[in-house]
C-alpha cells in the first residue's frame, strides 16, 4: 500500500475523535454529563462552563495526541507506528473517560445539594402512535446490500478456475503484497464477513425502531418530532453505510482476481473512510442527540421533569435497570444508543457480536 | 395519543394507565379499532414490569374498552364497553357519594358543583371535536 495513503486513513479516524469533544453540546439538553437535568437550567452558567472546560481540555488531548502521531511517524518503523497508533486511540478513549467523571460527579454533587429535583414533577411521557410513524426504512432496501454479497459469491465462484493459483490478500507496510494460495476459504471468506455485517446493520435498523421513546413532558409535540426524525434520518444513515461497506468489501473481493481493481485498492478504502467518517460527524452535528439539535426545544409546561432515573446509569454512562424490560435507550452521553445490561438478552446479543470478532483474531 | 404517567403519585401506575386510555377513548384521542401498542413495547416505553401493563390492558378488556387478538394485537373495542346498567350506576355512586358529601363540607354550592361537573364533561367533548 502507498505509505500516504495509509497515513492518511490513520489521521483519518482521529477526526471522530475530535468531534467526542464537543459530546457536551451533541447531548440531550436534559442530560448534563450523564445527569438528568431540567431542560430550563441547561444555560445555567455553571454548566456552560462545565461544557467549555470539556470541549477545551478533551480537544487539547487531542490534538496532543495528533502532533505526537506526526512526531512518531518520521521517527519510528511503519509497524511500530501503527501499534503506537491503535494503542494511543485506546488510551484516548480512557483518558476521555477519567475527564469526563469529575464533571458527572460534580453535577451529581449539585443535583443533590440544591436538591431542586423536588420543585419538578416527574412525569412519564409515551405516545401510543409513535411506532405507526415510519420510524425507520423499510428493511426490503437491504436486498441491495443482499444482492451485491450473491453477486460477489457467484462471479468469484465462476471466476474462480481462470484465476492464478496465488491470489494477493493482503499488503503489508511499506507496500509488500502478500500473496495466498487459491483456495475456495479465501474466496469465500470476505462474503461471510459480508454477510455478518449485513446481519448487524439489519439489527441495527431493527433497534432503532424498538428502542425506548425518550419524549419530554415538559413539550410533548417538540421532543416527539425530534425523536422521530432522528430515528428516520440515522436509519437512512445506516442503510448507506451498509451499502458502502458492503460495496467496499466486495471492491476488495474482486481486487484479488483484477489487477487494475488492486492498484487502486487503497485509493477506494481511503476514499470510503473519508465518506463515512465526514458523513458521520456532519450527520451528528445536524441531528444531535435524539435529534435536539434539529430545533430549538422550549419548555411549555413549567416544573415537569422526565423520570428521574439517575439511581440506574452507573456513572451515567452505563444502564442497569432490572425493572425495565427495554433492551436498546438513548445514550446520555453521546450520540446514539446503549443498552440495558440488566436484561439477560442483551449480554446474548453482545456474545453474538463478539464471537465471530474472537474467531477472526483466533484464527 | 400521549399518555402521561406520575411515578410519585400514590396511584399505582396500572391504574393511571387504566385511567388515560379510557379518558382517551372518552375523549375520542382513541379511536374505535385503533391500535395500541403491544404489552412488550408499552411496558418498554414506559419502562415498567410486562405485568404491570397486562394487568391494564386485562382489565381494560374484561370492561370491554379493550379488544386483544391474538394476531392483530391490542385494539380498541369498537362496540365499547356495555351502556350504564343499574349495577354500574350504584357503583358510580358509591365511588361519587363520598367526594360530593367532601365538597358539601368544604362548602362548596350546589351550582358550583354542577358547573364543576360540566368542565370536565365539556373538556372530554372538546377534545373529541378536536
Amino acid at each position: 500500500m502507498n505509505l500516504a495513503f495509509e497515513h492518511l486513513i490513520v489521521y483519518m479516524t482521529l477526526l471522530p475523535l475530535f468531534l467526542l469533544s464537543f459530546t457536551p453540546y451533541l447531548t440531550k439538553k436534559t442530560d448534563c454529563f450523564g445527569v438528568t437535568i431540567p431542560l430550563d437550567m441547561y444555560d445555567r452558567p455553571e454548566f456552560r462552563k462545565m461544557r467549555k472546560q470539556f470541549t477545551f481540555i478533551s480537544f487539547l488531548i487531542n490534538l496532543l495526541i495528533l502532533f505526537g502521531l506526526l512526531f512518531l511517524q518520521a521517527r519510528v518503523s511503519e509497524s511500530t507506528f501503527m501499534i503506537s497508533f491503535i494503542v494511543l486511540i485506546f488510551s484516548l478513549l480512557i483518558i476521555f473517560f477519567i475527564l469526563y467523571l469529575p464533571f458527572h460527579q460534580s453535577v451529581k454533587k449539585m443535583k443533590k445539594n440544591e436538591a431542586w429535583i423536588y420543585n419538578y414533577k416527574q412525569k412519564r411521557l409515551i405516545d401510543t402512535e409513535f411506532r405507526k410513524a415510519n420510524l425507520a426504512i423499510s428493511y426490503k432496501w437491504y436486498l441491495i446490500p443482499f444482492l451485491m454479497i450473491v453477486g460477489t459469491l457467484l462471479y468469484s465462484f465462476i471466476i474462480y478456475d481462470t484465476i492464478p493459483s496465488e491470489i494477493p490478500t493482503h499488503t503489508g507496510p511499506g507496500g509488500h503484497v502478500t500473496y495466498s494460495e487459491k483456495s475456495m476459504t479465501t474466496i469465500i471468506l470476505l462474503p461471510i464477513i459480508q454477510l455478518f455485517m449485513l446481519a448487524i446493520f439489519v439489527a441495527s435498523q431493527y433497534a432503532i425502531t424498538i428502542a425506548k421513546q425518550s419524549l419530554h413532558p415538559a413539550n410533548p409535540k417538540g421532543s416527539q418530532e425530534q425523536n422521530k426524525k432522528f430515528r428516520r434520518y440515522w436509519s437512512i444513515f445506516t442503510l448507506l453505510i451498509g451499502i458502502a461497506t458492503t460495496a467496499l468489501l466486495s471492491y476488495i473481493q474482486l481486487a484479488m482476481f483484477h489487477d487494475f481493481l488492486f492498484q487502486e485498492q487503497s485509493k477506494v478504502i481511503l476514499l470510503f473512510i473519508t465518506i463515512v467518517i465526514v458523513s458521520l460527524i456532519i450527520l451528528s452535528i445536524r441531528t444531535g442527540q435524539s435529534g435536539s439539535r434539529l430545533n430549538e426545544l422550549n419548555s411549555e409546561t413549567d416544573h415537569v421533569i422526565e423520570v428521574d432515573e439517575d439511581e440506574h446509569w452507573i456513572l451515567g454512562q452505563i444502564y442497569f435497570n432490572r425493572q425495565d424490560p427495554t433492551i436498546f435507550v438513548e445514550k446520555r452521553f453521546g450520540i446514539g444508543w446503549t443498552v440495558n445490561f440488566a436484561r439477560p438478552i442483551t449480554w446474548i446479543f453482545l456474545l453474538i457480536l463478539l464471537l465471530p470478532l474472537a474467531l477472526l483474531i483466533v484464527i | 395519543m400521549f399518555i402521561e404517567l406520575d411515578f410519585q403519585s400514590e396511584t399505582p401506575i396500572y391504574e393511571q394507565l387504566k385511567t388515560e386510555i379510557i379518558v382517551g377513548i372518552a375523549s375520542g384521542q382513541l379511536t374505535p379499532g385503533e391500535r395500541l401498542p403491544s404489552v412488550r413495547q408499552m411496558a418498554s416505553d414506559i419502562g415498567i414490569n410486562l405485568h404491570t401493563v397486562n394487568k391494564a390492558y386485562t382489565q381494560l378488556k374484561e370492561e370491554g374498552y379493550l379488544l386483544i387478538h391474538r394476531q392483530r394485537g391490542v385494539v380498541v373495542n369498537p362496540e365499547g364497553p356495555e351502556a350504564m346498567t343499574k349495577e354500574r350506576q350504584a357503583q358510580l355512586r358509591q365511588i361519587l357519594r363520598p367526594l360530593i358529601a367532601d365538597s358539601l363540607c368544604r362548602q362548596m354550592t350546589e351550582k358550583e358543583l354542577t358547573t364543576f361537573i360540566q368542565s370536565i364533561y365539556d373538556e372530554l367533548k372538546e377534545d373529541r371535536s378536536k
